[in-house]
């Protein structure tokens, strides 16, 4: 019996606007990235690449506060579902750029690097703020 | 070091232009890019006293290292497109790419013209095919064919041209000489370069092959273009005398102040080319690609 076994696509969402505190606008929920996403991959991959991922296909985690996000697809099929995101240009209608940070085999190791990046951004926005 | 050789440069000066221009570059540095190079196309004549249009003068504060690239459109083999080593409208700009639109063209770009990429119309179906001995020609010669992604991602029809053609040229050209570039016209059809790399894969590369495709091939472009305009016969290259440091010039063994401005020359070699001589003397266009 082999384990099925899953790749973790760590996402950062970049909107046009980079304001994204604007509260105008309803913040984005996991499971619009996961309907987005599924969408992308019905219109580039087709049924096959649906029936592929779907069994896998999971938004475990998004933070519309530092837009990133984490995308858990089964390991045989992870290149389909980054080409999808690649290809993704708007979610809800607002215009956008998914890019990937990292891809990991292990949902701790993706853990760890969020921390460490939104750690760095935390920290180029200080340095900002002090000039 | 990641580069995108083909960033869409209106020559129009306007608040909006610019801008948008601005925007992309910071999504360029945001996403890890470290060089860019701005794009001009032109279809027609490049005339011998025009001059480059693309003014990087003000933004040289940035930090990522910006080329200028000159597009030209190869409408019909039998026009006079002013494309000799000798126009000097076209040394004015770093990168020399051209965009053939049929056979007849494209065949005269693989074989004898002195440029550094072919661009190929990919996000529309092409009028003629790529043959492996034609695009072995160009590849020999050390030219780059390149890939432009944002068709791809600004609609679905493009995008089916596009991988169906990338992967033309990828099968023909055994994956070798070639670079990705984005074409973007607007910052969010911008990706990030892994992404690109990823983008490669189902194009039919592996990841190595893809990855090469943004960096180090792209890195020979610049060192192609750069032996192409500055170089005697892609060997040596000459400096004013003036253009030394303070610290350098005890290589000409004088102080700077006793020199005349301007007129003495120091002849530099751009790289040592002891074993192949013979190739050297009898084609201009040397093979960079190391």
């Amino acid at each position: 019996m082999v384990r099925l076994k899953h790749r973790w696509i760590l996402f950062e969402t970049l909107f046009e606007n980079t304001s994204h505190q604007d509260t105008s606008i309803d913040p984005l929920t996991s499971h619009d990235i996961y309907i987005t996403v599924k969408e992308s991959i019905q219109l580039n991959f087709g049924d096959y690449g649906r029936g592929c991922t779907s069994s896998s296909l999971n938004v475990k985690y998004y933070s519309p506060h530092t837009n990133i996000g984490l995308l858990r697809v089964s390991r045989d099929y992870y290149r389909m579902a980054w080409c999808a995101l690649t290809f993704i240009t708007q979610i809800n209608s607002r215009s956008c750029t998914i890019r990937v940070l990292h891809v990991g085999g292990t949902i701790k190791q993706c853990q760890k690097l969020v921390i460490e990046y939104d750690r760095e951004q935390l920290l180029e926005n200080e340095d900002l703020n002090d000039i | 070091m990641f580069y995108d050789l083909n960033l869409p440069y209106r020559a129009q000066h306007d608040l909006v232009n610019k801008d948008d221009l601005r925007t992309r570059i910071d999504m360029l540095i945001k996403l890890g890019y470290q060089v860019v190079a701005y794009n001009h196309v032109v279809t027609g004549k490049v005339s011998p006293n025009e001059t480059n249009v693309i003014d990087i003068s003000g933004k040289k504060k940035t930090n990522i290292e910006q080329l200028t690239r000159l597009t030209y459109i190869l409408e019909d083999i039998s026009q006079n497109h002013g494309l000799t080593p000798t126009n000097n409208a076209l040394s004015t700009y770093d990168i020399l790419a051209v965009r053939p639109t049929n056979e007849k063209t494209f065949q005269n770009a693989c074989n004898t013209l002195e440029i550094d990429i072919i661009s190929l119309e990919m996000g529309s179906r092409l009028t003629f095919y790529l043959k492996h001995s034609i695009v072995g020609l160009a590849i020999e010669r050390g030219i780059f064919f390149e890939i432009s992604y944002a068709p791809a991602i600004r609609d679905s029809t493009s995008r089916r041209h596009l991988i169906s053609n990338a992967q033309n040229l990828v099968r023909v050209s055994r994956g070798k000489n070639i670079i990705i570039t984005s074409e973007a016209q607007r910052a969010m059809e911008l990706r990030g370069p892994y992404d690109i790399v990823n983008l490669g894969t189902i194009m039919g590369m592996n990841q190595a092959i893809a990855k090469e495709c943004i960096t180090t091939n792209c890195r020979s472009v610049v060192i192609h273009a750069a032996t192409r305009r500055n170089t005697h016969k892609a060997v040596v290259s000459f400096d004013p005398i003036t253009s030394l440091k303070q610290n350098e010039l005890w290589k000409v063994g004088k102080d700077k102040k006793s020199l005349p401005t301007g007129k003495s020359k120091k002849a530099k070699r751009m790289r040592p080319n002891s074993d192949d001589e013979d190739e050297s003397e009898s084609s201009q266009l040397q093979n960079m690609d190391m």
